[in-house]
């Protein structure tokens, strides 16, 4: 693949900085998004999610450059320059060029009626160079679609869900760098929606076809992506997308209310859901606590040096170094951790030569049961040291945070029967007695 | 290098409804059937005013400088005639006597009760054996010529596309039923139709009959009084086969000075129809008439263009957020425009056609279809249907491809 196709690696491939949009004037003017600021990596799907009227539409119509872009910017890599390209105030002929390069995908799939299915997708095929074998394409993704009997038909002559799949087609024909989608699998089945899903993520990267895809489909799917990297942005509700996708993009009141790395939540999930000190709390309260431990980025993805973490944090400690030391005072500064890569040692003073000198590694977390401890007790020391003994990454969160989040839960109606803190104190004391198996090595 | 699939989306877009289709065809159509009526008629009349004239066999012509109509009686003098043979290249030169007014025939129904008052009839009088005037039977080598028959005194040629009669059987003018071997009376005078033949009526002439100078001298102009057989209405210039047409009219137009107009057969006919158009409203009448055919087919146009673009729009819009630049858009409605003007011009001609066969027997008026009034037609077609898009076409731009979504 050529280098120019995509951005230097770690950059974004769609980047809105500070981006507002308003409708309407004077005392009806709106203000539909509130300071956006979003990066889209290459071969990222991200789902934007929220309620009904949120801002998700504005927002792909913007990134399309099918809306004038009112304040902020909005910057698209463009492979054929190999530079960002600025929406800000682009001229029409260039916004065409822009559209070209973007798979749209339509919920009322806007067909042309009086185009078959074999005519609508080649009205987007025939904007770009032909390919060695345009008609075979068009034939080849229309039938990977399940439409290879309804390639002469008409709209009119299509149930919904077949019209839906020839919007799909017309928007992957040229396998684009970006696809920007509206509830592109509302009308489909659980089969077809399954292909479409696939097709979207065979686009992004390399992957094993899945198992349950049908032969004819699992033949076709390699000469329809032929390309790869291509970023998908899907306003959907979709779950059977939603477990795809490797970012949700929360909208609420025209802003971003999450930005939620899929893959880190669930690592950072899954940690947290191991850690007995952390078992009061309900799901939602870890998945809470995932998100404001999430640093925005795949717990695969090394981490730069200079990446801006927002909301949580990582921190890196050289081998030899102490993280935490046996007997020190637990106050608001004081984090737990969460191994994102690396690994640690747990020593004790009053262990004894021969002693099993306890190691954790990517996915353990230590420092936790004093955390949770200080929530309802004051001068509580913590009880181990943790060393690293290898170059350690971690995740981190204060007990401040944590504090403010326990308080947040603590209002809302799951927690209404009893105070949050007392259910804490109880399950602690549970705990300390050993009535709860602690599989956990420190606290 | 493979080439870029085509998608005619025009046609497909004009086309995908049959039943929608054929009322836009019929809207078209309709419009292009009242523009050729009008055409039809306005150039019949025009027509119908030179087919005389057509049938002049001669390349040049000599006529009065004051004579603004074939219909008034201006001649020039026979001597003049005589002058101009002397001009190089000219063969020979020869009279044609034109009278309107006073030559009156007697209607020929031998039912007295249903014969009508006599009027009069247009009669031309020429020399039968030169074959001056193209019909067959003045072709002395036509089967159907009566040049000989018409040698003898008080025989005359009927012209059997005078005006018809109302109401009566076919071949029945309001002259009667003149055939072969009728006899009658022409301003009192006993004369015998010896032939018939096809001219057709004008706007001052019901009827016509052709007779020899010498049937024309004996009963038109007897010289008592009026007009003697010294005064030439058209005099025909006939020329060597080598002879240069254009340089023998500026010579002869050198001869003749300021009095006399020498002219092709084509500038004559068109100096007719001149007078025709200056001097009556029918250019206004059926150019108004045009005119609103004109109209009514824009407005027909313009709705079928908005109708299908209105129904189009969520497309047109899904193709500007794919790619397509406002060219396309622009250039779509007007493809669909010429689609239409073509696809409507069609039934309208045939229609129009079938109106003027109609019309032309009914009226006995010259209505043709030359394929320069076809072509003037198409181009008025064209033109409306290209009005219409450009019309629309500001429709399509409105489809905001920011609704898409």
């Amino acid at each position: 693949m050529s280098a120019k196709l995509l951005p230097p690696s770690g950059q974004p491939v769609v980047r809105l900085t500070n981006v507002n949009h308003y409708f309407g004037t004077g005392d009806t003017r709106t203000h539909t998004l509130k300071n956006i600021n979003l990066e889209v990596l290459p071969g990222e799907l991200v789902i934007l999610s929220g309620p009904s009227g949120c801002g998700k539409t504005t927002l792909l119509t913007l990134l399309g450059g099918l809306r004038g872009l009112q304040e902020g910017n909005i910057e698209i890599w463009d492979p054929q320059k190999g530079e960002y390209i600025s929406l800000k105030g682009m001229a029409e002929p260039a916004l065409v060029q822009v559209r070209r390069s973007i798979g749209f995908i339509f919920q009322r799939h806007n067909l042309l009626e009086s185009l078959t299915s074999l005519q609508n997708v080649r009205m987007a095929q025939r904007l770009l160079p032909p390919t060695a074998d345009p008609d075979g394409d068009v034939r080849r993704i229309l039938t990977y679609l399940g439409l290879g009997e309804r390639l002469e038909y008409k709209p009119q002559q299509l149930s919904g869900g077949q019209r839906q799949r020839v919007a799909v087609a017309r928007a992957l024909i040229n396998q684009p760098r970006l696809v920007l989608a509206d509830e592109p699998t509302a009308a489909l089945d659980k089969e077809s929606s399954n292909w479409v899903i696939t097709l979207l993520g065979h686009l992004a990267t390399n992957k094993p076809v899945p198992a349950d895809l049908p032969a004819q489909q699992s033949s076709l799917l390699p000469t329809l992506t032929t390309r790869k990297g291509c970023t998908s942005l899907i306003v959907t509700h979709d779950s059977r997308i939603m477990n795809e996708a490797d970012r949700i993009v929360e909208m609420q009141f025209g802003e971003i209310h999450k930005n939620v790395i899929v893959r880190e939540r669930l690592f950072l999930y899954d940690g947290l859901r191991s850690l007995p000190a952390l078992g009061v709390f309900l799901p939602e309260e870890l998945i809470d606590l995932a998100d404001a431990m999430s640093i925005r980025l795949h717990p695969d993805q090394e981490v730069p040096s200079e990446w801006p973490a927002t909301n949580g944090a990582v921190e890196t400690f050289q081998p030899g170094q102490t993280i935490l030391r046996q007997g020190d005072p637990v106050n608001e500064d004081s984090k737990f951790y969460l191994i994102r890569s690396g690994m640690v040692e747990i020593r004790r003073q009053d262990s004894k030569p021969g002693d099993n000198i306890p190691r954790l590694s990517r996915g353990n977390a230590f420092g936790d049961r004093a955390l949770m401890k200080a929530l309802i007790d004051n001068d509580v020391p913590r009880n181990a040291s943790c060393v690293a003994v290898e170059p350690t990454v971690a995740y981190s969160l204060s007990l401040r945070r944590l504090r403010q989040l326990v308080t947040e839960w603590g209002r809302k109606p799951a927690r209404e029967d009893k105070p949050i803190r007392e259910s804490i104190r109880k399950y602690m004391d549970l705990l300390e007695k050993s009535y709860i198996p602690d599989r956990s090595a420190t606290s | 290098m493979t080439k870029r699939l085509s998608v005619p989306l025009a046609w497909k877009n004009l086309t995908h409804n049959r039943v929608r289709m054929s009322l836009f065809c019929a809207g078209i159509g309709f419009a292009v059937v009242l523009m050729f009526l009008q055409l039809g008629c306005y150039n019949a009349l025009l027509d119908s005013s030179v087919l005389l004239i057509d049938r002049l066999r001669a390349p040049l012509v000599l006529v009065s400088k004051q004579q603004t109509t074939i219909l008034l009686h201006s001649p020039i003098a026979r001597d003049q005639l005589i002058r101009a043979t002397g001009v190089a290249g000219v063969a020979s030169t020869h009279p044609v006597y034109l009278e309107y007014a006073t030559t009156i025939l007697r209607n020929a129904n031998p039912e007295e009760r249903e014969r009508d008052p006599a009027q009069s009839i247009r009669v031309i009088g020429v020399d039968p054996t030169a074959y001056l005037l193209n019909f067959p039977q003045l072709d002395p080598n036509n089967p159907e010529s009566r040049t000989y028959h018409l040698e003898l005194q008080g025989r005359v040629l009927f012209d059997r596309r005078s005006k018809h009669k109302s109401g009566a059987p076919q071949g029945t003018t309001v002259y009667g039923r003149l055939e072969e071997g009728t006899q009658t009376e022409l301003s009192s005078q006993r004369i015998v139709v010896v032939g018939l033949f096809e001219l057709g009526v004008d706007f001052g002439t019901d009827g016509t009959l052709i007779v020899s100078t010498n049937t024309f001298r004996q009963i038109v102009r007897p010289g008592l009084y009026g007009p003697s057989m010294d005064d030439v209405d058209i005099g025909l210039v006939r020329l060597h086969p080598e002879a240069d047409v254009r340089q023998v009219q500026r010579d002869l137009q050198q001869l003749f000075g300021d009095g006399i107009d020498v002219l092709t057969k084509e500038e004559f006919m068109e100096r007719e129809k001149g007078f025709w158009r200056r001097n009556t409203p029918i250019g206004a009448v059926f150019g108004f008439g045009m005119f609103m055919g004109f109209l009514v087919g824009l407005v027909i146009c313009y709705q079928i263009l908005s109708t299908d673009i209105r129904d189009n729009l969520s497309a047109y819009a899904t193709l500007r957020a794919i790619g397509y630049p406002n060219a396309y858009l622009t250039r779509i409605v007007f493809e669909e425009s010429v689609l239409l003007a073509v696809l409507g011009f069609i039934p309208g001609v045939l229609f129009s056609w079938g109106m003027y066969e109609f019309l032309a027997d009914w009226s006995d008026l010259p209505l043709r279809l030359t394929p320069l009034r076809l072509s003037f037609i198409f181009a008025l077609t064209l033109l409306m249907c290209v009005i219409s898009g450009i019309l629309a076409v500001r429709q399509a731009m409105q489809a905001d491809p920011a609704e898409v979504f």
